[in-house]
């Protein structure tokens, strides 16, 4: 009994880790938008879409695609049972401040519709036809113990969860996110796996 | 058998007193009265020297109140938290419950918060208040929760996902009491990116409505207090949910995806709830997607209506708005008329409501939709 984390993935200081295996390495002084590049590079994808989108949807969308193409993960994807719980602590402060810059000239619809949080949510959702919960909490920083009981409580009713946290501000960006199932597929692999507890999902979080 | 009866009851949830700041009121039942009078909160407003249909509280009044109710100083608080301490704090007074109980929760529901100190620099204010768990807190310390306030921010779906977020932290017995308030204003920023969408109607909206040109925006704030205890009349939150479109960020899904699936899984099979109140912003889309996902569910001749024909679209307070009108509808056995609608504009002919009568009803629905491609709905019983 109990939930596992499945896989998980991580953009922090210039690297992309997905389950502690580096992905994507990029330069020590690389901007955000360089790191989200080089990121979408080193996963070989071809997602046009992609480029339309404001620096907290790359974000989340970068680090969903590892987590969500890994093979127990993958073989258990009922996608109607698949929450998404995501938290941040910005909103989507950078976007605000990209379209207030348009409002006085030219209002850009294109930034305005990544005005909201949740707009990764649903970029994620549409890349993986993932139709279940929702839910996007603002927190002042990483809240393993929030995302942790409220997970557990969807996985009463659900399968699993893709969950985490999407932080993105002038500075930089630092994106979590992992996959909590109730069931690894295959009980041999079972070992491999962590198990769902606030403890494990900050060591992930920090290491 | 005897221990799940048990569990049964000890998952129930029930919404009790509640507030609601608006152009039409600053409680509940002033509301209440002057939809059922069919008072309407839109004008013509001027933002950045245009004009706007919009919903919108008048800021003296506002202020005046804040003093009079809180004794505390109107220059140390936006707009919006003004509006929120209000409401919070006319909950209080009519709950007495203890803000210094571990299993007493804050959750704040909004899309945009303060986003109007992105433009207006207001140096009584500190910058750090565009962050929405900022806003958040000063609304929580300034009644002293010891809990630190939860932050829902999900689009048009927030105020009715902080309601079943609320819901299910009553079930899972981590607290007692929880309030729920959703908050937004109008701002140039919603106002100007909306309008941007082309989104906006310049006249009164008209959901569901053949005519219907698009949305007002409206601000809000409304707070409900739900706990286990069941008293006599009051409104049980039965079971509620949200699902995402995957199909597009901005637009609905054509087939009512999220919304059928939200259905399928909040009614018993075979439930027919008394009547709906729909999300039913009034842009061409949105209503048209509601219809057709309630006639996939088997609901298209319900009594369905939609308050943003009232109000606007109030944003983050929507959900919580509604939901109180909702229950206050259940309560004092009126339907209330969907404002605006005259004539059938959804390929699927539905039963809007168009005359506020009496009438008992012992269960409704409410749905929500929004960008992100998400969608809630809840069931609401009259116990």
């Amino acid at each position: 009994m109990g939930n596992y984390i499945l896989s998980y993935s991580k953009i922090a200081a210039n690297c992309l880790w997905h389950n502690g295996k580096l992905i994507s390495k990029s330069a020590e002084t690389a901007a955000p938008s360089t790191i989200l590049e080089d990121s979408y590079k080193s996963l070989n994808l071809s997602y046009p879409k992609f480029f339309k989108m404001d620096s907290l949807s790359k974000l989340g969308v970068l680090c969903a695609e590892p987590v969500l193409k890994d093979e127990p993960v993958n073989e258990l994807f009922a996608k109607e049972k698949t929450a998404i719980v995501l938290s941040n602590k910005n909103s989507s402060l950078q976007t605000d401040l990209a379209y207030a810059k348009t409002m006085r000239d030219f209002p850009s619809p294109a930034l305005f519709v990544y005005t909201l949080p949740n707009i990764v949510t649903g970029e994620i959702a549409i890349k993986h036809k993932i139709t279940g919960e929702n839910a996007f909490f603002i927190e002042p920083a990483f809240n393993a113990e929030l995302l942790y009981n409220y997970t557990e409580m969807l996985l009463q009713e659900n399968d699993a969860a893709l969950c985490g946290w999407l932080h993105i501000d002038e500075k930089g960006c630092e994106g979590f996110l992992y996959f909590v199932a109730k069931q690894p597929a295959g009980e041999g692999k079972k070992s491999n796996f962590i198990r769902h507890n606030p403890d494990s999902i900050t060591n992930l979080y920090i290491n | 058998m005897e221990t799940k009866t048990l569990v049964a009851l000890l998952n129930k949830a029930f919404l009790h007193t509640s507030n609601i700041i608006s152009p039409l009121g600053f409680t509940t039942l002033e509301n209440f009265n002057s939809v059922c009078e069919g008072k309407i909160g839109m004008k013509n407003h001027t933002f950045n020297n245009a004009s706007y249909c919009t919903s919108v509280v008048d800021t003296d009044l506002l202020d005046n109140n804040f003093s009079i109710q809180t004794k505390s100083n109107p220059k140390e608080f936006t707009r919006l938290e003004k509006m929120c301490i209000l409401s919070v704090q006319d909950i209080m007074r009519h709950s007495g419950i203890d803000v210094k109980d571990k299993r007493t929760l804050f959750i704040f529901s909004t899309t945009k918060g303060n986003i109007d100190l992105l433009e207006n620099n207001q140096s009584n204010i500190p910058a750090d208040r565009i962050y929405l768990h900022e806003t958040a807190q000063v609304i929580s310390t300034y009644f002293g929760f010891v809990n630190k306030p939860l932050v829902v921010s999900n689009a048009c779906i927030s105020g009715l996902l902080a309601i079943i977020i609320a819901k299910r932290l009553l079930a899972d017995n981590q607290y007692d009491y929880i309030i729920v308030t959703g908050a937004d204003v109008v701002s140039n920023f919603t106002l100007s990116g909306f309008n941007s969408l082309s989104a906006l109607s310049s006249s009164v909206c008209k959901p569901f409505d053949k005519n219907r040109k698009g949305i007002n925006l409206g601000e809000a704030v409304a707070s409900v207090l739900i706990s286990k205890e069941q008293k006599d009349n009051c409104v049980e939150i039965v079971s509620g949910c949200s699902a995402n479109d995957a199909n597009h960020i901005s637009g609905p899904s054509r087939t009512g995806e999220g919304l059928y699936k939200c259905l399928q899984k909040v009614l018993p099979v075979g439930f027919i709830p008394g009547f709906i109140n729909a999300h039913g912003t009034a842009t061409e889309f949105n209503d048209e997607m509601e219809a057709i996902a309630f006639s996939r569910a088997g609901l298209q001749d319900i009594f369905t209506n939609s308050l943003k024909g009232y109000y606007g679209h109030t944003l983050g307070a929507a959900g919580v708005l509604e939901s109180i009108f909702c229950a206050e509808s259940l309560k004092q056995n009126k339907i209330i008329a969907s404002a605006g609608f005259e004539e059938q504009g959804t390929s699927v002919e539905l039963n809007i409501i168009k005359k506020t009568e009496n009438k008992k009803s012992t269960s409704c629905l409410k749905t929500a939709s929004g960008f992100g491609g998400c969608n809630a709905a809840v069931l609401y019983k009259l116990n």
